[in-house]
């Protein structure tokens, strides 16, 4: 008792957990699950939902939002679709150019939030329609299909049943990681997100860990596009289109606190999991297509719920413990 | 306000904060009327006001969240699955057209409660309505979807549309509904307790609490609230289309913000303006209208009502009227 107690205390448990009972359930219920075809699929779309997931964590760890995260994802395709195909631009310098104007993306909202008194969920609304808008503009409606080659053969490269992109998408959650976990910039964040005054007195430059933490959120929304981009084939508007509600629901189930001051690297990684094994099995038992976004209302609902159970006897065990000790 | 009838009309406009928002559209349409001289005509009027209509609706209803210091990301959701039951119930089950009406309000005032609850639940305050709003929202349209699979319902029922059809003074009968609803909302935070409640617990809410105001009352309450007018918005605009379309309310979260930001609501909480969120509905809908008639290539579209929004907070920063009164 004392151990499962402790266990539920356990910030990753309300992630594991599940992904254990349904990663079970799916072996027992569909013979396709552990197919060839069906773990090569289901780890590329992890790797999107990992990566997008660290970026909105990113920004729920400063405490603010990232709600352009698609739209930022949409132009970065977009503008290196423009330059292969329009420009002639290679494919290394295109992809070099697509992670810098993420990069930019993400600065300039961390920029407006510093340097403007208005509220940060709406400078990113705002930027959610101009992102995509700019995007609009430039590539007016029509995919870019005639990307060159190595692109989709980036896409479909494999080592084994691992599609290479998965090794991208593990490299970006391993430098994440390191960043929150071991460099000065990640505990600044985390200490900007908990409490900004605090963190300013403490010494921090508050407003450049903003513009700082955003521009990663940025750099990362950009690496989630290239390889959609490649897994599309080609560069369009659409890439980024469903990325804002999972981006929330991978960080909330990994349980990032969404009060900011806490980032769970290893918890978005699995949340991603949990996601995807989610969609998963719900193709795999036939569930109506049309149902998935209130299933996924559901799931980010009851997310709450585990997450408040836990704290709550986080709480009681620790007045337990201050009334054992008088 | 002893002595407001000493105030000069001037004055009065600058205090109740809607200098700002009517200058914008002055301005919109000073613009207009020198690009399309007869931009004001009676069909382009009518064509405005329709818009108009459901614009400044579903900014009431983002304004009442706005009051408490909260934010509603469903209200589209909302808006959507209310018309779309009110018009499966007229096409599929024949039901009457007065009690399709009222079995959407209800369908909204219900999604308003689960709102409310959950929101409460999650703390009633800060960042819960943004996470549990995006859930719901989410369950909202999965719900629309699950129903409709992806199709509108076209059987109508014709008296249904006479509800809002109907013409008076030249302008659709909706249009008056409209004002009504602004004026109760008015009213309602000017006027009555559960208005105050909900301004003061938006000012802090923790003040509010100790004062005795219950916390459970307001986040409920102005959820409903809410939620219901965001209903009205949905039946209003299937009126307006004449069909009951799944994905009706997919562009109304960018516009619920922006209507009462123009018009002076702050997102913090504690500040309502009403004829201000109006005034910012105004200026949404000549800005969409004027780019029609200006033959701007709908591409551009989403790029400037983004633009439109992030210039009319940062006007609203530098204050504008404060810079005109000071300059006096």
């Amino acid at each position: 008792m004392q151990l499962a107690k402790k266990a539920f205390r356990h910030e990753l448990t309300s992630v594991i957990l599940p992904l254990v009972i349904l990663f079970l359930a799916l072996i027992v219920s569909s013979p396709g699950f552990l197919s060839a075809y069906n773990i090569t699929s289901q780890l590329q779309s992890i790797t999107i939902y990992m990566i997008i997931g660290l970026a909105q964590m990113t920004a729920l760890s400063l405490g603010h939002l990232n709600l352009a995260i698609g739209s930022i994802g949409s132009l970065t395709s977009i503008l290196m679709g423009y330059s292969m195909q329009e420009m002639g631009v290679p494919v290394l310098p295109a992809l070099l150019i697509g992670l810098v104007v993420a990069t930019i993306c993400g600065f300039f909202q961390g920029l407006l939030i510093t340097r403007s008194r208005i509220s940060p969920f709406i400078i990113s609304l705002a930027l959610l329609s101009i992102y995509k808008g700019i995007g609009v503009v430039i590539s007016r409606g029509v995919p870019f299909d005639g990307l060159p080659d190595a692109i989709k053969l980036f896409n479909r490269a494999k080592a084994g049943v691992v599609p290479v992109t998965f090794f991208v998408a593990l490299a970006t959650a391993i430098m994440v990681y390191i960043i929150f976990r071991y460099s000065k910039t990640g505990l600044r964040v985390e200490a900007t997100g908990a409490n900004p005054r605090a963190a300013l007195y403490s010494g921090i430059q508050v407003k450049s860990t903003v513009v700082i933490g955003h521009s990663l959120s940025g750099l990362l929304c950009g690496i989630a596009a290239i390889i959609q981009t490649a897994r599309f084939g080609s560069a369009q508007i659409s890439v980024g289109d469903d990325w804002m509600l999972t981006s929330f629901v991978v960080a909330v189930l990994g349980g990032t606190l969404l009060s900011g001051g806490k980032a769970s690297t290893v918890g978005a990684v699995l949340g991603s999991v949990l996601m995807v094994l989610i969609n998963n099995a719900l193709i795999l038992w036939n569930v109506n297509t049309y149902m998935f976004p209130a299933i996924l209302g559901i799931v980010l609902l009851s997310a709450y719920e585990v997450d408040r159970g836990r704290l709550n006897l986080i709480k009681r065990q620790s007045e337990l413990e201050i009334d054992n000790e008088k | 306000m002893k002595n407001s009838n000493q105030r000069t009309m001037i004055s009065q406009v600058k205090e109740s904060g809607i200098l700002s928002p009517l200058i914008i559209v002055a301005i919109l349409l000073t613009v207009m009327l020198i690009l399309k001289p007869n931009y004001l005509a009676a069909t382009n009027v009518f064509v405005l006001v329709k818009v108009l209509t459901i614009t400044a609706m579903v900014g009431f209803s983002q304004m009442i969240i706005m009051a408490i210091g909260g934010l509603n990301i469903s209200v589209g959701a909302i808006g959507a699955l209310s018309a779309i039951i009110a018009g499966g119930a007229m096409d599929r089950l024949g039901v009457p057209a007065f009690s399709a009406l009222i079995i959407g309000i209800l369908v909204g005032v219900a999604c308003g409660v689960v709102n409310g609850l959950l929101i409460y639940r999650a703390g009633g305050v800060g960042p819960a309505f943004f996470l549990i709003t995006l859930a719901t929202a989410s369950l909202f349209q999965g719900i629309n979807l699950t129903i409709t699979s992806g199709n509108p319902y076209y059987g109508i029922d014709s008296k249904f549309m006479a509800y809002g059809d109907t013409q008076l003074f030249g302008l659709p009968l909706s249009f008056f509904y409209m004002l009504l609803v602004g004026l109760l909302i008015w009213f309602m935070f000017s006027k009555l307790a559960i208005g105050r409640q909900f301004l003061a617990f938006g000012a802090n809410p923790k003040a509010a609490e100790l004062y005795g105001i219950s916390k459970f009352r307001v986040v409920l309450y102005a959820s409903i609230i809410a939620a219901l007018v965001a209903a009205i918005a949905g039946m209003i605009a299937m009126i307006r289309i004449k069909t009951a379309q799944p994905n009706m309310g997919s562009d109304w979260m960018l516009l619920s913000f922006a209507a009462p930001l123009i018009g002076g609501t702050k997102l913090n909480g504690g500040k309502v303006n009403v004829a201000g969120c109006l005034l910012g509905a105004i200026a949404l809908t000549i800005i969409s209208n004027g780019l029609v008639h200006l033959a701007v290539d709908v591409f551009w579209n989403t790029l400037i009502y983004g633009t439109v929004i992030l210039l009319s907070v940062m006007v609203d920063q530098f204050n504008l009227a404060g810079m005109l009164r000071r300059k006096r």
